[in-house]
């Protein structure tokens, strides 16, 4: 009977500290959005957008980002191609407690127009992705719970469902719900699922291609598909460098105008 | 001439050799057709353009030009009746150098400088002049370029700007010159234009900044009312009575000082702009001459959804030390013919509406609306993406109203047009 009872509380030990030791959603949440240490960035992007009837179109951009803190971000993106679109410039300057100052210049007017930042949930460019999908998600705002572990691509997975802590974040981002794959090894997400204000299925990332710059992980390749209008879009990064610093009057109205 | 062919060398030869570093050619092939809506001509124009630009850069330096090959079918701009042209043109849009330090820039030649933070509607906009008789899609049909020298100087949040314009350039507005007033011969005198030296070149300031989250900027302009002012002389007088009218267009020198600003709220943008007019009539007593006078515009957007935006402005000019009976009779005075003056307010609505439907289509309708005279200005455009670099626009530019009111006046140069832009990279 002892040696039952003794038994019996080795084995609760070892589930409770088996049990301790395997990380909860929000803290691979947390490991995931703090595990890149860049303050600058740059590279090239190519912005392929594909419609329902499988119709290409191919914007190349020029992209600069900066972070002045945990919060807050700047970025500036100047289109290169195709000409209609060449020299079309636009800097968001990110604030944690107003609202963020978005600026677009359009040669073809000779102006910097102010615009207002319709919500995270705006579509980026045109395309399916919105500026919450390419900007960094901020830990609060969602809650977390885990679920089953997967594998993605024969790589072993965590699998998180992500809900909005308010009604607010839902109603800005547009997002009742989202499932993401992020990667044991390197805690990356590497596919995520996006849900409507209905929670039907509305959105689904993929993540082909991840690749290690100075130190940080970048998802290099994704391809955002929009299952309810049969849109997909998708964003391949290529010359990224890290933390080369970049002036402050880079993220100004001044350098928007500049075609150099 | 000798300018244009300097230019043209300049373009194609010298500028490569002075600026050999990140060579960038583009431009654009262009096919218009502008049908007329209320006119006996078929076309206001139909042609094609090609324009190419040019640019060289470096850290400290770049240069730009754009130079339009048009070749016109028909082309009947400018004043009734009068033909502008007709065949190739060749002639720079922009050619500019552009020279920067650390905390300064400047911009040397032939450029667009538009100020102001409304839309469509900018009272402190008066550096580059207006053509309204081509207004199109593209904005360089509609705005000329002015020779100037600007330069900017940022300390913190702060732009400090100045401008020098060294030649006046006069909007292009439509105007019909009566050949009789009531029983009276009207002899037109032609047109002064202010004489081409330093002390009648025009400059203007401006300040611009950030407060919480707030952009405004104050600015200064020096130089000439672009507007013509058209002046009648009785003479000469035969037994006393007149026995024909002398009408002579000037243009008046005037000071302008204004004010703007941008916010933003959520999906809302609120923009706001006022300057006012010093002019020539400072004591309200010349009824040629424009009185002294306020005028602002108040707006705000919103930003509906991706594909929608909408926008709606209020515009008011208040004319100063003004008596409406005082400028009735002194025009029949010395015409001998009633006059339809202004009125001391004029109000004025506008709206504008962008709708994308689809990945390719965009719709964008502007109206501006006179509340006095119901008089109104429409401006519909259609945009569709061919393919990536090519765009058809289609749409109208549409005047009506009670005659005698501003854009009642300008019916006839009512037009619809159709382009085709081919847009290209090398």
């Amino acid at each position: 009977m002892f040696r039952f009872k003794y038994l019996l509380f080795i084995l609760f030990s070892v589930w409770v500290v088996t049990l301790a030791q395997e990380p909860s959603g929000k803290a691979i949440m947390e490991k995931a959005l703090n595990k890149s240490t860049w303050k600058y960035m740059q590279g090239d992007v190519e912005l392929i957008l594909i419609n329902s009837q499988g119709q290409k179109r191919v914007r190349k951009i020029k992209m600069f980002s900066r972070k002045r803190n945990e919060n807050e971000s700047d970025m500036l993106m100047r289109f290169v191609a195709p000409p209609d679109v060449k020299n079309i410039a636009f800097l968001t300057i990110e604030h944690s407690n107003a609202d963020d100052e978005r600026y677009l210049y359009l040669p073809a007017l000779r102006r910097v127009k102010r615009i207002s930042s319709s919500g995270k949930g705006g579509n980026f460019m045109s395309s399916d992705f919105t500026y919450y999908d390419i900007g960094k998600p901020k830990l609060n705002d969602w809650t977390y719970k885990r679920l089953e572990d997967e594998k993605v691509d024969g790589f072993d997975c965590y699998k998180i469902e992500c809900l909005p802590a308010n009604k607010q974040i839902a109603e800005d981002t547009g997002y009742r719900k989202i499932i993401r794959w992020i990667r044991k090894d390197v805690y990356v997400t590497v596919r995520s699922k996006y849900f409507d204000n209905g929670l039907k299925e509305w959105k689904i990332l993929e993540v082909p291609e991840i690749k290690n710059i100075s130190g940080v992980w970048f998802q290099t390749d994704m391809i955002m598909k929009d299952i309810q209008s049969g849109h997909s879009s998708e964003m391949r990064f290529t010359n990224i460098s890290v933390n080369k610093k970049l002036p402050d009057k880079f993220f100004t109205k001044r350098f928007l105008t500049r075609l150099r | 001439m000798r300018t244009k062919i300097f230019l043209i060398l300049f373009y194609f030869g010298l500028s490569p050799f002075v600026f050999p570093q990140n060579l960038d050619l583009g431009g654009y092939l262009k096919f218009f057709a502008h049908p007329n809506l209320n006119s006996p001509y078929g076309f206001n124009r139909l042609g094609t353009r090609l324009q190419t630009t040019f640019s060289y850069g470096t850290d400290n330096a770049f240069f730009f030009s754009s130079l339009d090959f048009n070749y016109e079918d028909t082309s009947v701009l400018g004043l009734y009746e009068e033909p502008r042209s007709k065949g190739m043109t060749i002639y720079p849009v922009e050619a500019y150098i552009d020279l920067y330090w650390e905390n300064f820039e400047m911009r040397l030649g032939k450029q667009f400088i538009f100020w102001g933070k409304t839309d469509w509607l900018n009272p402190t906009d008066n550096i580059n002049p207006w053509d309204y008789k081509n207004i199109t899609s593209e904005i360089e049909d509609y705005r000329l370029p002015v020779t100037a020298i600007k330069g900017n100087y940022y300390l913190g949040d702060f732009n400090f700007e100045g401008v020098w314009i060294l030649h006046f350039e006069p909007h292009k507005i439509p105007v019909e010159i009566p050949k009789r007033m009531g029983s009276l011969r009207v002899e037109n005198l032609g047109t002064v234009f202010p004489a081409n030296k330093l002390s009648n070149t025009e400059f203007a300031l401006r300040i611009s900044s950030k407060l919480l989250n707030i952009d405004y900027s104050f600015s200064f302009f020096h130089g000439y009312d672009k507007n013509p002012t058209f002046k009648f002389f009785l003479l000469p007088f035969v037994q006393g009575i007149p026995s024909y009218l002398q009408f002579q267009t000037t243009y008046e020198k005037i000071d302008i000082f204004g004010f703007d600003f941008v916010t933003t709220k959520d999906k809302f943008t609120f923009t706001g702009e006022a300057a006012y007019f010093s002019t020539q009539d400072k004591d309200g007593t010349d009824i040629y001459i424009k009185n002294p006078n306020l005028y602002y515009v108040a707006g705000v957007n919103y930003a509906a959804s991706d594909d929608l935006s909408l926008n709606f402005q209020f515009s008011q000019r208040i004319l100063f030390k003004y008596d409406k009976s005082f400028e009735e009779q002194q025009w029949l005075n010395t015409t001998h013919q009633p006059h339809k003056v202004d009125e001391k307010t004029t109000s004025t609505v506008t709206g504008n509406i962008q709708y994308s439907f689809g990945s390719y289509t965009s719709l964008m309708l502007i109206g501006v609306l006179n509340l006095k005279d119901k008089d109104f200005f429409l401006l519909p455009v259609l945009k569709y993406s061919f393919a990536d670099g090519v765009n058809i626009s289609a749409g109208a530019t549409w005047f009506g109203g009670p005659e005698g009111s501003p854009f009642g006046r300008a019916k006839k140069d009512s037009k619809a047009f159709l382009e085709v832009k081919y847009s290209f990279s090398l």
